[in-house]
């Protein structure tokens, strides 16, 4: 008797404990995952529509750690490339190469632009939901929290991995017309966004005879493919002769990924927090 | 040759609980005929929904097969031609539904995700079945083809590119061009024209955008092209709605919605008049002013239309209790009579709404808005709760005996089908053992209070709280003991019983938070010890319990994120976990030390590197048996052209996907009770599904041993009742044994080997699909290897199962003099209710009717008793089955069995009907499927030989067939009507389950026909004589194919007119029956044949 006594009276602390969760705690984390995704939204620097003012534009200087045969300034305006300005430095010739983006175009870096979308579509999931939201049940709360984390981590996933790309894919892509003066036909280039850091790649090639001896194998899909990998392009089999990668740091994508991951974890805490009370929220009507 | 095989029905019926499934809806639509309501959810289901003539809505059917939330829905094709939806999910998945039928025509898996969807066909200028044009989270949009469900091409973005957030069509007659808007996210509205690129996207050069422009809003949420004036374009974003003129895209008007609420959506309602919802669920219909202006352009007039200067709001509707978030809603605006204007939404919590716009919405008198009432609301609940009987669930009549106060909720179950063994973890921390096929039996059959009150359970009490999973482990991996059986439940608590004695043998405590997931260790580990088991708790941590030990080797602690994968690394005695934030842990099991911990990079390569090792997928959350996660993706048929997106979606896979149930690969067994949990949701309800094709060999198998030894057989059938579980297994032993010296069904010469196996007792499961003739010969041995190994042909159940689902099939009531025979001489019970029946269909594709269907039918056939009929057409198809195969009835006498004896041929005569109509309706989709020939004028024989192609492995299959022995290329007149018959219906799109009905229905009547004859004959006969005919008779009706071979020969008539006594009839009978098979074997052989040259035919076009 006395067992069920405290149980009753347990079980009804425990209500309680669970209606201030989904009343207050609930709507205290939304707030507080609303303004970190703002945060980090703003990072991203959408144009404001309306007020017409232009986007900032970023110059960032490339590097590498070990030799300077690649340098080159890159111009980043929120998820565009505005200007790109190469230094290559052929390894054979030591010939001086330069190439610069045309004043008409820009690349956009679908990277960003994804987890730019992704985290605005999850900040309008938890728009909806302000303060006058009477959460029901946990259920509720934690399919808002699969689908706001399903954003965030497709957010992080776009730039935490880069596409992987086959060397024809590269070379048909609308990057290598972008150049003026025209790049040459042995050369390559690639820009995407690896974690924090905007990377440039340069393949440089040489075309294989038809009569050559070598094994021909096309390469497949990489994010960096390394020296020696074979592709066919226009009915030219070619050879990636050598790889130079420079890479820069963007403040701001470290920033956003960071608020990625801060508002992952709490998604997930507060995920965790509903489930303690899985046996009372389960058997509710909605 | 894929497709051929892949095309595998298994009738399914369910017993849900008294809580339906959730079902949080994330798109609505009702089809252009105004009868159905379609809905997709969050959890990865669609509803559909009946919609009267008066607006009642009623649950029909609900289709599984998607693995994620479904993001949006759209017609497929034009309407009135095909009733075909397309479904759209998270994971890229795409799934083309018959919403008439509920079977799933198409399905891919892109790794796209769509978020909008539009059917686009220009009959005049396109081949083919027309376009999906699609948008979502990915740049600009993409064309799939409705029919194949392949990428097309993509309609690009000049500048701006982006993703876009809605789009339409707008064909406008004046300007004779088809165009596609579209809205990005970043509000940029684009226009593409689609009518004069036809050309260039068949030929798939690049399409760029016609006009592109950038508007002042941002999550624009629809966009809408009046077709009324053909000028004015509706925008409409969560902050305000905008009118443009389509000519010049200048902004005409702007409202702004109140504050706290966003807009949602729009259409236009007419010339100038507009509705608009919102996210909570509010709608708003507005008139505008003639030129669509906010102001007017003619400053004289300024002044006096001044009160007229905002639109003008005439209506609203409005939801006020029970908001539950999002809201989706929709508007369908018919102008033809009798349809409704109808604004319809759905919620999270799975209502839906409807209200009746009408045609003209006027504000009221003092020009205040008037409010439109609601007429109508329904959820899936109210469903179930009307029809509360019909959804009991599969235990409750148990838990009723056993506490007298209310029935406990199963929250978690595992069907042993070896043992035929259900367990049942309930709510209150009990765990029922029963036998599977009597509960079930006990809860849908009438008649049987007997067994419901002798029903043996066992209940197993260990648990404080809720049982959350249960694991039986030597299912699927004989390492483990036969008599283990695991729980875990909310209280942190596996407990590891002895299954048959109902004892504790050990409990471990993991104090983790409940525990959520037991599995299996991989194969491949068992270097050092066999029986282990991985548990999964709710604050994350891995448990590896050694059950022979009965210890804890290893609990991991340190994950912060819910477990996405195990695997074991047997070199090194390496735990690895991968967790949902794509981290990576790795445990040493034997110091239960953390190795590493990785992220990023080195945590994909770690898990990729022991890819090939075997392991366990733990990511799904709700726990569907190891097999069909493991299989989960092979239902999808994945595109190989996923070029469009340069592959940036390649982490899809990696993605947490809410798996879903059914594919045929958990059906090891020719009856299953499966389990199944639908997400954020701990109810469960159960699906019993039925394996024909093994089912038939099962019985085909016991028919030759009954007629063998038909006196034992009969004894063995009434001692039945009697026996224990374990005697029984016994039982089925010999019955193996008996099979092997009896000449095998398939005669071929490995079986003969079958017997040696069975005792070594681990061959290869059979595999699955894939082609090549031989390989099938091959297969069709194995798996009757793999059936006998698994040690559990019981025929009694095979028996019992196959009467379950004849029991299910029959619409009771129609003829009750017939129903009264089927119970009383087939031993075919009534129901006690109607029954959700379903099918499952491509592997993964489920659907099953609701409570609540056909409803409105059966109540205008104005009998309360008449139940379970799939619907008014059954009876219709049925005397249409009669008269096309009334050649038949002369030869095939019904079975006079006056004895009331359970007549078993019967039941096997009338299953192996079903399996047949079953298969035949399969073939014709199948060969459109194969040849996308437009004409359909295919003769019969064709068909014919298509039927042969595609299942030549079931001898017992020909054996139906009248003309099966040497007729193949001039199959006689009933075959062909017959199959013309089904396929006209499956043109028609007739129901499987409609047509497996109308034929039970057909077949039983013409059977029991002369039953009632003799019956009423018996009262002035000689018994004794009657028996002799008897015996006779029932010989000859056995109806099995072979039987039906000779029946015309003339050696048939001396059997008949022969007078030995019985026994003697049976022996010659069974002789009768070795000729026929290897006569059969030769046809099978040519069947072979027959399928290769089909084969070769279809390749080479």
């Amino acid at each position: 008797m006395a067992a069920a006594m405290t149980s009753t009276a347990e079980r009804a602390v425990l209500e309680e404990e669970f209606k201030w969760l989904l009343q207050e705690e609930v709507h205290a984390v939304l707030r507080q995952l609303q303004d970190i995704l703002k945060e980090a939204s703003h990072r991203f620097a959408l144009p404001t529509s309306g007020s017409g003012a232009a986007v900032r534009q970023e110059n960032f200087v490339l590097s590498t750690s070990g030799t300077d045969q690649v340098k080159g300034v890159l111009t980043l305006q929120g998820d565009a490339l505005c200007q790109a300005d190469v230094n290559l430095k052929m390894p054979r010739n030591n010939q001086l190469l330069h190439f610069a983006f045309r004043e008409d175009k820009q690349w956009k870096l679908q990277q960003i632009q994804d987890a730019r979308n992704h985290v605005n579509q999850a900040i309008y999931l938890l728009m909806n939901r302000d303060v006058n939201y009477q959460f029901k049940t946990g259920s509720e709360v934690l399919k808002l929290m699969d689908a706001v984390m399903l954003q965030l981590s497709r957010a992080r996933n776009r730039l935490t991995t880069p596409a992987t790309l086959t060397l024809p894919e590269i070379a048909s892509s609308g990057l290598t017309k972008m150049f003026t003066p025209v790049l040459p036909p042995d050369i390559l280039v690639n820009f995407y966004i690896n974690l924090n850091k905007l990377c440039l790649t340069v393949y440089q090639l040489h075309v294989l005879q038809p009569s050559t001896t070598k094994n021909f194998k096309p390469a497949g899909g990489s994010i960096l493919h390394n020296p020696g990998a074979m592709f066919e392009f226009g009915s030219q089999r070619y050879e990636v002769s050598h790889v130079h990668k420079v890479e820069c740091v963007v403040p701001w994508l470290n920033d956003a990924l960071v608020f990625f991951t801060v508002s992952l974890q709490l998604c997930q805490q507060l995920k965790d927090k509903i489930s303690v009370f899985s046996s009372y929220w389960n058997y509710r009507p909605y | 040759m894929e497709v051929l095989t892949m095309k595998t029905w298994v009738p399914a019926a369910a017993l849900w609980g008294r809580r339906a499934p959730s079902h949080s809806i994330t798109a609505i639509l009702i089809t252009d005929d105004q009868q159905t309501i379609v809905t997709g959810s969050q959890e990865g289901q669609i509803c559909l929904w009946d919609l009267s003539p008066d607006l009642k809505v009623s649950s029909k059917e609900i289709l599984f097969g998607h693995t994620a939330s479904i993001t949006c829905l759209a017609k497929a094709r034009e309407f009135e031609k095909q009733p075909y939806v397309v479904s759209a999910t998270e994971n890229g998945e795409m799934c083309v539904w018959n919403v008439t039928s509920g079977q799933c025509i198409e399905n891919t898996k892109l790794p796209y995700r769509h978020t909008a969807i539009h059917y686009y066909h220009c009959s005049f200028r396109m081949t083919g079945e027309g376009w999906l044009l699609c948008c979502g989270e990915y740049q600009d949009v993409l064309i799939i083809d409705a029919k194949t469900l392949d990428v097309l091409h993509t309609l690009s973005s000049s500048q701006s590119s982006d993703w876009i957030n809605c789009m339409c069509v707008v064909h406008s007659a004046r300007i004779q061009e088809d165009s596609l808007v579209a809205v990005s996210v970043t509000g940029v509205l684009k226009v593409w024209d689609l009518s004069s690129s036809l050309n260039s996207i068949q030929e798939r050069q690049s399409v760029c955008e016609k006009e592109s422009k950038s508007l002042d809003c941002v999550s624009c949420q629809a966009v809408r092209f009046c077709t009324y004036t053909e000028r004015l374009l509706l925008v409409v974003s969560s902050m305000c709605w905008q009118v443009y003129d389509y000519c010049d895209f200048s902004l005409l008007c702007t409202e702004f919605c109140k504050s706290g609420q966003c807009f949602a959506g729009g259409e236009v309602l007419a010339a100038y008049r507009l509705i608009i919802w919102t996210e909570d669920g509010h709608s708003y219909i507005y008139q505008l002013l003639n030129s669509g202006l906010s102001k007017s352009i003619y400053p004289a007039d300024g002044k006096v239309l001044k009160e007229t200067v905002y639109p003008h709001l005439l209506c609203f509707t409005s939801m006020k209790e029970n908001k539950s978030f999002p809201f989706v809603m929709g508007f369908m605006n018919e102008r033809k009579e009798p349809f409704y204007k109808v604004l319809f939404s759905g919620e999270a919590s799975g209502r839906i709404t409807l209200w009746h716009v009408p045609d003209v919405p006027v504000s009221t008198c003092d020009g205040s808005p008037k409010e439109i009432p609601i007429t109508a609301v329904w959820t899936l609940q109210d469903n179930f709760d009307k029809h509360h009987s019909m959804s009991e669930g599969i235990i409750d009549h148990l838990c009723a005996s056993e506490d007298g106060i209310e029935a406990a909720i199963v929250s978690s179950s595992v069907y042993i089908s070896g043992l035929d063994k259900l367990v049942c973890g309930c709510e209150n921390g009990k765990i029922f053992v029963t036998l599977g096929l009597k509960t079930v039996r006990a809860r849908l059959l009438g008649n049987v209070s007997l067994l419901k009150d002798n029903l043996p359970y066992k209940v197993l009490n260990g648990h404080s709280s809720r049982v959350t999973c249960l694991l039986y482990p030597h299912d699927k991996s004989v390492r483990f003991d036969p008599s283990w059986l695991l729980s875990g439940g909310q209280d942190s608590v596996v407990i590891c019983w002895d299954m048959f004695t109902g004892n504790i043998l050990h409990q471990f405590n993991l104090q983790s938070g409940p525990v959520t997931e037991l599995l299996r260790s991989p194969e491949n580990y068992r270097v050092k010890d066999q029986s282990i088991v991985c548990c999964v708790c709710n604050d994350h941590s891995v448990a590896i319990l050694h059950l022979q030990k009965r210890v804890c080797l290893l609990h991991a602690r340190k994950h912060l994120s819910p477990v996405k994968k195990i695997k074991f690394d047997p070199v090194e005695n390496l735990l690895i976990v991968g967790c949902e934030d794509n981290s990576v842990y790795v445990w040493e099991i034997e110091t239960g030390t953390l190795e590493r911990h990785e992220t990023g990079e080195t945590a994909r390569a770690i898990l990729a590197a022991i890819e090939d090792s075997e392991y366990l997928v733990a990511d799904a959350p709700l726990p569907v048996s190891q097999e069909s996660k493991r299989n989960k993706n092979s239902g999808y048929k994945h595109s190989s052209s996923y070029k469009h997106g340069m592959g940036p979606y390649n982490f899809i896979h990696a993605e947490k996907s809410s798996d879903k149930l059914t594919d045929t690969s958990c059906i090891q067994q020719p009856f299953t009770i499966l389990p199944v949990k639908t997400k954020w949701n701990n109810a469960n309800f159960h699906i019993l599904l039925f394996d024909l094709q093994k089912l038939e060999e099962l019985l085909l198998s016991s028919q030759l041993d009954g007629l063998k030894s038909s006196k034992s057989f009969h004894n063995q059938y009434t001692l039945e009742r009697a026996k224990s579980t374990a005697e029984k297994r016994a039982l089925t032993l010999k019955r193996n044994k008996t099979a092997g010296s009896i000449p095998p069904v398939d005669g071929q010469g490995d079986t003969v080997c079958s017997d040696q196996v069975f005792r070594g007792n681990n061959a290869p499961r059979p595999v699955e699909e894939s082609g090549g003739m031989k390989r099938q010969k091959k297969k069709k041995s194995s798996r009757k290897i793999g059936m006998q190994t698994s040690g559990n042909i019981d025929v009694n159940i095979a028996t019992e199962a196959a009467k379950l689902l004849l029991s299910c099939l029959l619409p009771w009531g129609v003829d009750k003099e017939s129903d009264n025979l089927c119970v009383g001489h087939l031993d075919i019970l009534r129901l006690q209710r109607r029954v959700s029946f379903g099918l499952v269909s491509n592997e993964s594709h489920l659907s099953l009717t609701l409570p609540g269907w056909n409803c409105a039918d059966c109540a205008a056939l104005g009998e309360g008793e008449v139940f379970n009929l799939f619907s008014k057409r059954v009876l219709d198809l049925s005397n249409k089955y009669l008269a096309a195969t009334e050649g038949e009835t002369g030869r095939k006498e019904g079975p006079q069995n006056l004895y009331g004896t359970k007549d078993l041929e019967t039941i096997f005569f009338l299953f192996s009907r079903i399996a047949l109509i079953n298969r035949i309706i399969n073939i014709p989709s199948a060969v459109t499927d194969e040849s996308e020939s437009p004409q359909k004028s295919e003769s019969a024989h064709d068909k014919w030989r298509n039927l042969e192609a595609t299942t030549p492995s079931l001898p017992s299959f020909y054996g139906d067939l009248p003309s099966s022995k040497s007729r193949y290329h001039s199959p006689d007149l009933g075959i062909i009507s017959l199959l013309k018959l089904v396929c006209r219906w499956s043109e028609e799109s007739v129901k499987i389950t409609e047509a497996m009905q109308a034929v039970l229905l057909a077949e039983v009547q013409r059977t029991i026909n002369p039953l009632r004859k003799t019956t009423i004959c018996r009262e002035s006969l000689a018994i004794v004589e009657n028996g002799n005919v008897s015996v006779l008779k029932h010989g000859k009706s056995s109806n099995w194919a072979n039987f039906q071979d000779v029946e015309d020969t003339p050696d048939r008539c001396v059997l008949e007119e022969s007078e030995s006594p019985g026994e003697r009839h049976l022996k010659t009978v069974t002789k009768y029956q070795v000729i026929n098979l290897t006569q059969l074997f030769g046809s099978v052989k040519k069947a072979h044949c027959n399928a290769v040259s089909f084969l070769a035919a279809a390749m080479s076009n």
